[in-house]
């Protein structure tokens, strides 16, 4: 306990000398492949999620939860708002939520039609699918919470979802949506 | 080891507080609407009212969109728009010229939104101090105005959200928002606002269209039994009685959650209806169109208009008179495109889709806009600036 204690006391003072998180990388043409090339051959969870989309900021914190529990996890979060979000907004809410050091990425161009093409020809943008729950649940890493997002369907994205042992994290009540 | 996370998340909290001093100063601005959206008033001029970073200016056109006036601002100081992809400012004109822009604003991080208006009775001059057109504060967005042709008479309609404020005071759940609605009233702005409908989705635009004298009929998505957000329409059976709901289709589509894309309605002078609108259920995706007879017959089946791989969107329907037109955007891989069709015969049967704009950056919905029985695409886009391109004339 004191051990822990100590680690503590140095991630706190670590953490006042380094509480600026870096600002989202610019998700804009040409970022998926970039993306998908950083991480080719290492099972990665790229999570779809956005600043506008309530059930969305709900969920950030078991995303927060999961990474600590399994640190060999490796996770990128990509803010797919429909307009771009300042990036100082996005790198707000993610610090608030713990995942301040984690990858991140957002969108940057309004011609989003092409970035989500990019990602998924199909996608048509909604970050919420409760429906695709039951044919999700075996590859997800995540277990699945309702709100699962669209990084399952990606299809790239389908090839790098492969975790050894799954953890799992306890569906949540998702509030409604305020926008 | 188990004390330890609770622990960590202190400090991480701690640390919230230290991460947003140190952002205090960085410019955080607001995204930035990006939206065009026209009427033409009885003489033929083409009015246009323009959404920027923080304000709203319109311009008129009296040569078909080939030159513009010089921008006349509606809002007089700078305000936080709802730059939502869903939401616009609105203009209409009424048969007598008195022109009418509607705009939301933000009024908090939570996205609650203030509908406002503004009038103009100077031919475009000069406008009215921007006026709240609810005196009910909690949020009203996506609000669209409309003229009864049979009046002149501006009907407008929106998503409130009183009645789930008041629910969540006495403790009882309330999901989404209400279908909420006022009459002009003279030059006092509005009269009372009524709600016509409880619990429907919050995030999407209304169509309007008019169904006689007096009775205007909404579309919108609803949220039916277990958070299914289909459509439905709602017809007057005169200024203040609002109808049953009808539904549009049984797409089951099940979302907590907002799509941020709203249908589009027209009725055509034989009495018939006409929806098109997007849906992601798992059994139907992308875009959809179904008419009625009239507006006390089920809608008929739906006719998908593209290929879900194209990311069909932003549907828009107008009867001329003697046509129905029909545009949507779809996403070719590398451009977007405006896809057109047009029936003849009261939508039981149309031409084949055909491409009639494209662009290659980021694009505005395409809308439809008509005058002395010619109709016109109205297609704002960042490369190619603004468009009014005639129908009738594509090959």
């Amino acid at each position: 306990m004191k051990k822990a204690a100590i680690l503590a006391l140095l991630l706190a003072l670590a953490s006042i000398g380094n509480v600026h998180a870096a600002d989202p990388q610019p998700f804009e043409r040409g970022s998926w492949s970039k993306l998908m090339a950083t991480h080719e051959g290492q099972p990665t969870i790229v999570h779809l999620w956005g600043l506008t989309c309530a059930p969305c900021l709900t969920e950030l914190p078991h995303w927060a939860n999961l990474q600590k529990e399994r640190p060999d996890m490796r996770l990128v979060l990509l803010a797919a708002d429909p307009v771009p979000q300042p990036p100082a907004r996005v790198e707000e809410m993610l610090t608030r939520t713990g995942l301040g050091e984690t990858e991140s990425w957002s969108f940057a161009d309004r011609f989003n039609e092409r970035l989500r093409y990019e990602i998924d020809p199909s996608w048509s943008g909604e970050l919420t699918h409760p429906d695709d729950r039951p044919r999700r649940q075996g590859h997800d890493p995540a277990g699945c919470c309702r709100s699962c997002r669209r990084q399952s369907l990606a299809r790239p994205a389908d090839r790098a979802l492969k975790l050894a042992a799954p953890p799992t994290i306890s569906p949540q009540p998702v509030e409604r949506i305020k926008l | 080891m188990r004390l330890f996370f609770p622990f960590l998340a202190t400090l991480l909290l701690a640390g919230t507080a230290a991460a947003q001093h140190h952002n205090h100063g960085k410019p955080t601005a607001a995204p930035e609407a990006f939206t065009a959206t026209p009427a033409f008033g009885p003489d033929g001029t083409l009015w246009l009212v323009r959404a920027t970073a923080d304000k709203i200016a319109v311009v008129k056109s009296t040569d078909l969109g080939k030159t513009f006036s010089e921008p006349v601002a509606v809002t007089p100081e700078p305000m936080n728009l709802d730059w939502g992809p869903d939401a616009r400012a609105r203009i209409a004109v009424d048969p007598k010229g008195g022109v009418i822009v509607t705009f939301a604003i933000f009024q908090d991080k939570n996205f609650n939104g203030r509908a406002f208006f503004s009038r103009s009775k100077d031919n475009g001059a000069s406008f009215t101090p921007p006026r709240p057109i609810t005196a009910d504060k909690t949020s009203q967005r996506f609000e669209t105005a409309a003229i009864d042709p049979s009046s002149g008479r501006v009907f407008a309609a929106w998503l409130d959200k009183r009645n789930g404020a008041k629910a969540r005071a006495a403790g009882k759940p309330y999901p989404g928002a209400a279908l909420a609605y006022a009459w002009e009233d003279g030059d006092a702005g509005f009269g009372k606002t009524e709600i016509a409908v409880d619990n429907t989705c919050e995030c999407c635009r209304l169509g309007i269209a008019f169904a006689g004298p007096g009775r205007p009929a909404i579309v919108f998505r609803n949220i039916f039994p277990g958070s299914v957000r289909d459509h439905a329409v709602v017809t007057f059976k005169d200024t203040t009685t609002p109808g049953p709901l009808r539904r549009v289709s049984a797409d089951d589509w099940k979302i907590e959650a907002c799509p941020h894309h709203g249908p589009t309605i027209a009725i055509a002078p034989d009495g018939s209806y006409h929806v098109a609108w997007f849906t992601d259920a798992p059994s139907r995706k992308g875009l959809f169109y179904a008419r009625a007879d009239n507006g006390n017959v089920p809608f008929g089946a739906p006719r998908a208009l593209s290929s879900p791989n194209r990311q069909p969107a932003r549907p828009y329907l107008l009867s001329d008179g003697q046509a129905l037109h029909l545009v949507w955007k779809e996403f070719d891989g590398t451009k977007s495109v405006v896809r057109w069709q047009v029936s003849r015969d009261s939508g039981r049967q149309w031409t084949d889709a055909r491409t009639i704009a494209e662009t290659a950056d980021a694009s505005d919905h395409p809308l439809l806009v008509a005058h002395g029985g010619h109709a016109y695409l109205s297609w704002l886009t960042r490369v190619e600036g603004y468009r009014l391109i005639p129908l009738e004339n594509q090959p």
